[in-house]
């Protein structure tokens, strides 16, 4: 099991069982959530950026008296 | 590269990716606009920045966000209009230019409602596509907006391209004027503010014989339709007229009118005509 499956089946066990865990063990797993959801964003974000095959990508702006 | 439909899913997981500042101040639709690879991409991060609100409101999708530190502020539609690619694996090698990947762009961004007929005047995108590495966005745009290329954002379009553009661009622009304006000529006699004609501003900055020749270049001499013979004739008197020429006047104007005439003895009168000092 990777490290996505097992936060997935983490995640999924601590969501079923909300109600019954203990408030501030709650926050904190909250604060965790929003920590790596903030992680994930600037991680896919990053990508986005870079979505051209840096080795063969180039800009060229066209000079205005070509 | 991943698929759209993996980009997609990726997107959905993460949705505020779309917003993502990597320190430039760019989003990641404007990012893409720069380079041929991940352009293709950009309708989809546009349509679901649409979605997620992107960039604000009605900013569809961060399309319409000007770039946070270039002095013209140009967007993503602007740069989508004169932007180039390179194939190369390095800066040594040659500049490969890719006007189609760019044009087909468009036409998936016009295909989502995320480009509009009205974009291209108010933010002049014939003027910013009017290159010659850009004929086909530039033909593409003008088939969109035929008016536009009598004006953009009111100021007369063939005087600005004779004015900043080369002798092949004004040809460039020629040749789709002639396509959409064939009784005017290809707005080639269009006026400026100070009423002076097209074609007499590109005779005064690039000569007599580059600018006959690029005139030369866009008339369809051969299998040409009716409209286009009749135009060329027209042009070809207002271009004596306008040289103040008195060669013929009357005899020109005479076959204008006909029309009738076959192609081989139209060309063989002009060329007679224009040879008699």
């Amino acid at each position: 099991m990777d490290a996505i499956d097992e936060l997935y089946n983490t995640l999924g066990a601590l969501r079923s069982e909300q109600k019954s865990l203990d408030t501030k063990y709650l926050n904190d797993v909250q604060d965790l959530s929003k920590k790596m959801i903030e992680c994930l964003s600037k991680t896919t974000g990053e990508y986005l950026h870079n979505l051209q095959e840096e080795e063969d990508a180039k800009r060229k702006d066209i000079k205005e008296d070509d | 590269m991943p698929s759209e439909k993996t980009l997609k899913k990726m997107i959905d997981a993460v949705p505020s990716s779309l917003s993502y500042d990597n320190g430039t101040g760019q989003l990641p639709v404007q990012s893409a606009a720069w380079f041929g690879d991940s352009a293709p991409y950009i309708p989809l991060l546009a349509t679901k920045g649409v979605r997620h609100n992107v960039g604000g409101t009605g900013k569809r999708g961060g399309l319409l966000v000007g770039h946070p530190f270039d002095n013209t502020r140009i967007n993503v539609l602007e740069l989508l209009a004169t932007c180039s690619t390179h194939g190369g694996k390095s800066n040594s090698e040659p500049y490969v230019y890719d006007d189609t990947l760019w044009r087909n762009v468009l036409k998936t961004l016009k295909e989502s409602n995320l480009s509009l007929k009205q974009d291209i005047q108010y933010y002049a995108l014939l003027v910013w596509s009017c290159h010659t590495t850009c004929q086909l966005r530039f033909d593409y745009r003008a088939e969109m907006d035929q008016e536009g290329l009598k004006r953009q954002q009111g100021k007369p379009l063939i005087h600005i391209i004779i004015n900043s553009r080369s002798s092949e661009v004004f040809q460039q622009f020629l040749t789709t004027a002639l396509k959409h304006h064939p009784e005017e000529i290809g707005l080639l006699f269009q006026k400026d503010d100070a009423g002076k004609t097209a074609f007499e501003c590109a005779l005064h900055k690039d000569g007599n014989e580059a600018t006959f020749g690029a005139i030369e270049q866009c008339i369809p001499l051969d299998g040409a339709d009716s409209q286009s013979f009749i135009a060329w004739l027209r042009m070809l008197l207002n271009i004596q007229m306008s040289l103040g020429s008195a060669i013929h006047h009357q005899y020109l104007s005479e076959i204008a009118m006909e029309g009738s005439c076959t192609k081989v003895s139209w060309h063989q009168e002009i060329k007679h005509s224009i040879e008699i000092p």
